[in-house]
């Protein structure tokens, strides 16, 4: 399979405001690396252009950015991108990273089930924290940082070809440091530690954990 | 979400800890908790005072927290050795 990344930045509101700025990285890194990408983002990442590009180009990675529950993905004003029991199987041979509320208890499941290679998210409620001076520049804010990197390491490790499993694990360790890191220097940001502790817990890998690009 | 609970479900002590580690929050920080929104220092307080969703929420986190303090969670994680 060719490598194509789809990743879908919508950004109608300050939570995936954030997440816009800070996937954009994921996407220099892929184009570095000769990995076409298709971004959809801002009013593009919606239902019709995402089951569009995932028949017709057939991406070997998707990465969403986005509100989600249990069974889906959200994108632009929280339209259902996907949907457990609708439309999984547009997943079938991809290996995905949802970041995303919930997907991973139950969307996640069902898209290895119809034929996704691997499948990162989260089984309860990403948080993060968000330093309202730094709001109109997401990616000089510190705070949200300490969260952002650390699942963006989860898409770093794929795009540089390690399986899932890696992948996911990496990610994880980053949640850990950061929070070893404020414990260890009684930082004023030591009430982030919980959080950060959170979606480390909550990160969730499903499928081939050896599935890679 | 609804916003008030009718049986207090959260513990009455836990409460107060929980509210006095959210006071000493920065006042120019909020959390964002997926698609509920953002809430302010002044706003969690509110959410766990009246135990909504949220607060309900926020508390989970920090007994999930001490939880995992107590297990030892700093020094059993044994993840891959290699940053990449």
């Amino acid at each position: 399979m060719n490598k194509t990344l789809l990743i879908t930045r919508p950004k109608h509101d300050t939570t995936v405001h954030y997440l816009f700025y800070w996937s954009k990285k994921i996407i220099e890194l892929a184009q570095e690396k000769s990995i076409k990408v298709w971004d959809l983002k801002g009013k593009r990442a919606n239902r019709k252009e995402i089951e569009g590009v995932l028949k017709k180009r057939e991406p070997s990675l998707v990465f969403f950015n986005g509100h989600g529950d249990d069974d889906r993905i959200a994108g632009h004003n929280d339209e259902a991108l996907l949907v457990a029991g609708e439309n999984e199987e547009l997943l079938i041979s991809k290996i995905v990273y949802a970041l995303s509320c919930r997907s991973g208890k139950k969307l996640g499941y069902e898209s290895v089930k119809k034929g996704a290679l691997g499948y990162i998210g989260y089984d309860e409620d990403f948080i993060f924290f968000i330093d309202q001076n730094k709001m109109s520049n997401p990616l000089m804010d510190k705070t949200a940082e300490l969260f952002l990197e650390a699942s963006n390491q989860a898409m770093i490790c794929l795009i540089k070809g390690h399986n899932i499993k890696y992948s996911h694990e990496q990610s994880k360790r980053i949640f850990l440091n950061n929070a070893r890191g404020l414990i260890n220097s009684e930082s004023e940001q030591s009430y982030l530690i919980p959080y950060l502790l959170w979606n480390m817990q909550h990160q969730v890998c499903l499928g081939d954990q050896n599935a890679s690009l | 979400m609804e916003n008030k609970k009718e049986e207090s479900k959260i513990d009455g002590e836990f409460k107060k800890i929980v509210i006095a580690t959210l006071e000493v929050f920065p006042s120019d920080k909020k959390i964002s908790i997926g698609s509920v929104g953002e809430f302010t220092k002044e706003e969690m307080i509110e959410n766990v005072e009246n135990e909504t969703d949220v607060g309900e929420k926020i508390v989970e986190i920090q007994l999930n927290y001490l939880r995992s303090f107590k297990e030892g969670i700093f020094y059993e994680q044994n993840f891959a050795d290699n940053q990449t």
